[in-house]
């Protein structure tokens, strides 16, 4: 089993966080494959056993809260293991919706580093329409492909509960925009809270020239983050937002977007 | 424990008798049965999604293979609910979460040498027992299943009618117990119960409980659980008798009560 403890990676969809798996997945020491998609699911499990099930199991399976959270931490990391023995690296997992179960994983992960990507929620929302991805138990488009509120309402809530970990020591949170505007300096300041080291960071910026597109085949983004990095999807919004759909965004959204800086 | 050796699980519909049950075979020296813990159907079911949706995407890109898969998830479910079998005294494990019956299939690939007991009762009594809960939703409003006797026995039907299944696919891995056997013969029923979970038969499971022991929902039946075993109950849903529809009276028929 990998003794290190895992990097979680999460951030709204179309935030740039296949971007920022790619960057870490250069790192010669740390492996970031493609959303493996079971960390949010046991992260969601194991609160709802701690909120309803607790009282029951500790007065009556003798199983502490403690013991609760260590057991759902190795059944995560069971799923890294095969890659952690093939690689000999330090795993870390990319999936969007793991920031939404920040505050859980830090119970399951007392030291893991978990790292958080913002971007203009404009930007994010006017990707998210652009997406044709359904939901695998209608063969509906989802929601938040089709309504820019609803895309609106995941960004804040991505956003806020990225927020909520802001006093916590092993939270980083970054910006797409300064990613892409000063890349040499905010992989700088990553991999510096990461322990990672020069050359990491120069194997970082030439991220493109080692990720695997056919390993990323589930990730929307993994033919453009194959390229090197640029600044082009930088307010997007601006094109492709129609007036009424900003005035959505700016109805649900417009609060977080201003206390962030962004409008 | 990833095979789940000593554990069982019961199952049935909601008031068919399972905490009568528990009641009894937590007084065996060798048993735990504590309380509902809504776990085994839980992961059982998140097995399932990983192992289908995204079994493939897992071996491509991760190097996983589904018998990890599987490994990683069962010793997630006896970890957390198997600390009483590190006692020296407990062998056997006994969890009573009354919709575990949804998953008996799915939980018997999960655990491979675990043991399942579908509890069933008299769907018009249990119909009526539903009848006097007062269950409600998220909404605040009571559920159909509690407040509409066909719907009620429907609910009974359909639940019961998922045990059958799982007691024709897992053969010898699946007991059924009925309630009525249990009232009336008590002794007999739980040797048979016991000796399926590999124990023989011990006077403690007519030993006296206290309040204590029964937590949430459990607690409905508190007067019930506290006291001698009783055939009272038999025949209390006589009066629904008007609301069996044929789907009912099929099931009912099936498990061999009298229509």
């Amino acid at each position: 089993m990998s003794q290190t403890p895992p990097i979680f990676i999460g951030g709204a969809p179309r935030s740039g966080t296949t971007l920022l798996r790619a960057i870490i997945n250069a790192s010669s020491s740390v492996v970031c494959g493609p959303e493996a998609r079971v960390v949010p699911a046991l992260a969601a499990l194991s609160a709802q056993i701690e909120q309803m099930h607790m009282p029951v199991l500790q007065a009556q399976y003798g199983l502490a809260p403690d013991a609760l959270h260590s057991k759902f931490a190795t059944a995560i990391n069971a799923f890294f293991e095969p890659m952690a023995e093939q690689t000999g690296r330090r795993i870390a997992e990319k999936t969007p919706a793991n920031i939404l179960h920040f505050a859980q994983l830090r119970r399951l992960f007392p030291t893991s580093p978990l790292i958080a990507i913002v971007r203009d929620g404009r930007d994010v929302v006017a990707s998210l329409l652009s997406m044709d991805w359904t939901d695998a138990r209608t063969g509906q488009p989802m929601d938040i492909v089709r309504d820019a509120g609803a895309a609106a309402r995941l960004w804040v809530a991505s956003v806020e509960a990225g927020e909520a970990m802001r006093g916590d020591e092993g939270y980083f949170e970054l910006r797409y925009e300064s990613l892409v505007r000063h890349p040499r300096d905010t992989i700088g300041g990553l991999f510096s809270f990461l322990g990672e080291d020069a050359a990491a960071i120069e194997a970082a910026l030439d991220h493109s020239r080692g990720f695997d597109v056919a390993a990323g085949a589930n990730e929307s983004s993994a033919a453009r983050v194959a390229q090197p990095i640029d600044t082009t999807a930088v307010g997007r919004w601006e094109t492709d937002l129609t007036q009424l759909q900003r005035n959505i965004v700016m109805s649900v959204a417009g609060p977080t977007l201003s206390r962030l800086g962004y409008v | 424990m990833s095979d789940g050796d000593g554990f069982v699980f019961l199952g049935g519909v909601p008031r068919s008798g399972l905490t009568l049950v528990r009641r009894l075979v937590m007084g065996h020296p060798q048993v735990h049965c504590g309380g509902d813990t809504g776990l085994p159907t839980s992961i059982a079911m998140q097995w399932q999604n990983f192992a289908g949706s995204l079994g493939d995407m897992h071996a491509r890109d991760f190097g996983l293979e589904s018998r990890q898969v599987r490994t990683a998830m069962a010793e997630l479910l006896t970890g957390l609910i198997g600390e009483p079998l590190k006692s020296d005294s407990k062998t056997v494990l006994i969890e009573k979460t009354s919709l575990n019956v949804l998953a008996f299939q799915p939980l018997a690939e999960l655990l491979p040498k675990a043991r399942f007991v579908h509890v069933v009762r008299d769907g018009r009594d249990v119909a009526a027992s539903l009848m006097a809960r007062d269950w409600r939703g998220p909404d605040g409003r009571p559920f159909a299943h509690v407040s509409d006797p066909p719907a009620a026995l429907k609910y009974w039907t359909d639940i019961a009618g998922i045990g059958v299944a799982a007691e024709a696919a897992l053969k010898d891995r699946c007991l059924r117990v009925s309630y009525e056997d249990l009232v009336r013969a008590p002794k007999l029923t739980l040797t048979t119960l016991l000796r399926f979970a590999g124990l023989d038969f011990d006077t403690g499971v007519f030993g006296d409980v206290v309040d204590n022991d029964f937590t949430a929902l459990e607690r409905d039946s508190l007067p019930l659980l506290l006291g001698r075993v009783v055939k009272t109950r038999i025949g209390a849903g006589k009066a629904l008798a008007g609301h069996v529809t044929d789907p009912v009276r099929a099931r009912l028929v099936e498990l061999g009560y009298r229509v």
